[in-house]
């Protein structure tokens, strides 16, 4: 009785010669051969090949699937960053290298770790401090004020507090716990969604609710109250439309773009054209129009992905993400205790749940918010926070894998 | 230049696509054979009650792990649940089974020959880890799960 875990070298390779190709492409974009384009490829192949094979030498019970399909959604992102600025695609990979290592620094935290005990309480502290620290001190980028300087260096706070949010999320569902620490959760996760909304970070809130309403449901199994929650999130959304100027103005925006193509609409109406003009199979790398799009490297690069690669790879794209999705699930019902299952159910969820706002902001199914799309936008902060919620998924996969070799080392078998 | 480039970008297009369609292909076709592999590994590994270390008998099985699960029915038949292609021994030559109380038994079905460490087994004999089972010519080491 031996089971074969497989490897995924085969598609490592060939998503190493697809930004390989693309990269060498995109390096006689212009006259003459730019070796920095050519270097930048090679350099993105030799950092996933390093870090596929020391993660699979470091942790035997890794996930590979879920690594292969987190580097090919990271590949796409480096190459249509590399296609519209070669600067800020270097810069993306420098924080790939980051958040690699702080994948690796959580895998280990987690395979450790059991519920964090009374450190929750610390992390809600963290993570409303660094919420309301954009409420102080943050910048006001593309309507929403979640960027904090430090001298030249630039983060978002709501990426890094996503992480811990999660953490705390799942110590709280994960046993019953008295009601007074309930109640504090209750409050902290309110105070969470209403600093987001003061920031004007809409698509921030509507991810840390939706988290939390799915993390609520899979915890309690309460349908009644998941609803009543979800009506209170209606309802928040209700007196938002009616109380705030910018959200009204994007619910308009988003039922009839094309009135306000000139002003406000002009975003959704650039993306849904170059998504159109792309047609099935793509205008080809480098020559789509994507600088007609504004904020098309972070918010509306789906959408330039859809040009020059073509709407079948913006599909593709997307059920990378389902599956990448279906694989965390898998990982979080194989998890042994409820704690490692509700932290991987909800890195799961809130990653797929952030695709989706975005995803479906630029195709114009829900009202658009601005939120980077993971592991693709640029955007260090928000590559290094995806990074580290797969270091939570692969960080129970590890110990998944670990008790399952233990099971089947007692029955005479082994794992190769 | 220019012409060529468009050119290339064109063409390269469909291995872009291609590429793409292949690698989610290619997880999704793993990630089902995987599931599916580990679904049924699991399964017997949980249901096992520990499993059999083949020490000598016919070359191809030596140094198997053999599982055992809560009743087996041990002979050369195809029927059995655990086959030992070898002479020595009969159709239906012995059955394993775990007993309420959670201690493992071997029970003689046949005339063959069966020892467990060197004494001879007449009707029935409890099993425990580390034993050396004998069945015909097939040398065994016991290992069961609770014992460990």
């Amino acid at each position: 009785m031996i089971l074969e875990r497989r490897g995924a070298g085969a598609l490592l390779a060939l998503i190493i010669m697809f930004s390989l190709s693309a990269s060498f492409l995109l390096a006689f974009k212009n006259d003459g051969f730019d070796i920095g384009m050519a270097l930048f490829g090679l350099g993105f192949a030799f950092l996933i090949l390093i870090s596929y094979n020391l993660a699979a030498l470091i942790f035997r019970h890794i996930d590979r699937i879920t690594l292969v399909i987190c580097y090919f959604l990271t590949s796409i992102g480096l190459v249509t960053l590399a296609r519209l600025n070669i600067d800020i695609a270097v810069r993306q990979l420098i924080w790939l290298a980051l958040g690699t290592v702080v994948l690796f620094i959580t895998v280990v935290v987690i395979k450790r770790a059991s519920d964090f005990g009374r450190l929750n309480y610390l992390l809600m502290a963290a993570v409303l401090g660094l919420l309301i620290s954009t409420l102080l001190f943050a910048r006001t980028i593309g309507g929403a004020r979640n960027w904090v300087y430090i001298g030249q260096f630039s983060f978002q706070p709501s990426e890094i507090a996503k992480v811990m949010f999660i953490i705390v999320s799942a110590y709280f569902f994960a046993e019953r716990r008295p009601a007074p620490a309930i109640v504090c959760y209750a409050v902290f996760t309110a105070l969470c969604v209403f600093t987001l909304v003061l920031s004007n970070d809409l698509g921030g809130a509507l991810l840390y609710a939706g988290t939390f309403l799915v993390m609520f449901f899979a915890g309690t199994g309460r349908t009644f109250l998941t609803f009543a929650g979800l009506g209170v999130l209606s309802a928040g959304a209700f007196a938002s439309y009616h109380l705030f100027s910018h959200v009204r103005t994007r619910v308009e925006i988003w039922q009839n773009p094309w009135m306000y193509h000139r002003t406000q609409g002009y975003q959704i109406v650039q993306g849904l054209m170059a998504i159109a003009s792309g047609g099935l199979f793509g205008a080809g790398l480098g020559l789509g129009y994507p600088d007609a799009i504004p904020v098309n490297t972070s918010d509306f690069i789906f959408a330039v992905i859809c040009e020059e690669f073509g709407i079948i790879f913006g599909i593709v794209t997307i059920l990378a993400y389902l599956v990448f999705i279906i694989r965390g699930l898998i990982i979080a019902l194989n998890a042994e205790t409820r704690f490692d299952a509700l932290l991987v159910f909800g890195a799961t969820c809130m990653l797929s749940l952030q695709s989706f706002i975005i995803i479906g902001g630029v195709i114009k199914l829900i009202p658009l918010t601005g939120i980077t799309l993971p592991f693709i936008s640029a955007g260090g902060t928000s590559l290094v926070a995806s990074l580290a919620l797969v270091g939570i998924i692969e960080g129970v996969a590890v110990k998944n894998g670990e008790r399952d070799e233990y099971e089947i080392v007692r029955a005479g078998g082994e794992v190769v | 230049m220019q012409g060529i480039y468009e050119a290339a970008a064109l063409a390269l297009r469909y291995w872009f696509m291609f590429a793409a369609v292949i690698i989610l292909f290619g997880v999704a076709g793993i990630s089902i054979k995987e599931y599916k592999d580990k679904r049924y590994v699991m399964n017997v590994a949980q249901s096992s009650i520990g499993y059999l270390s083949v020490i000598s008998g016919p070359k191809d099985i030596i140094g198997e792990n053999v599982p055992l699960m809560e009743i087996n029915l041990l002979g050369r038949s195809k029927r059995c649940d655990i086959m030992f292609a070898d002479r020595s021994v009969y159709k239906e030559h012995a059955k394993i089974h775990k007993a309420l109380s959670g201690a493992v038994y071997l029970e003689r079905l046949d005339k063959g020959d069966i020892s467990i460490s060197g004494r001879n087994v007449e009707n029935r004999a409890r099993l425990y880890s580390m034993d050396i089972l004998c069945i015909g010519n097939v040398v065994t080491e016991v290992h069961l799960k609770e014992d460990e």
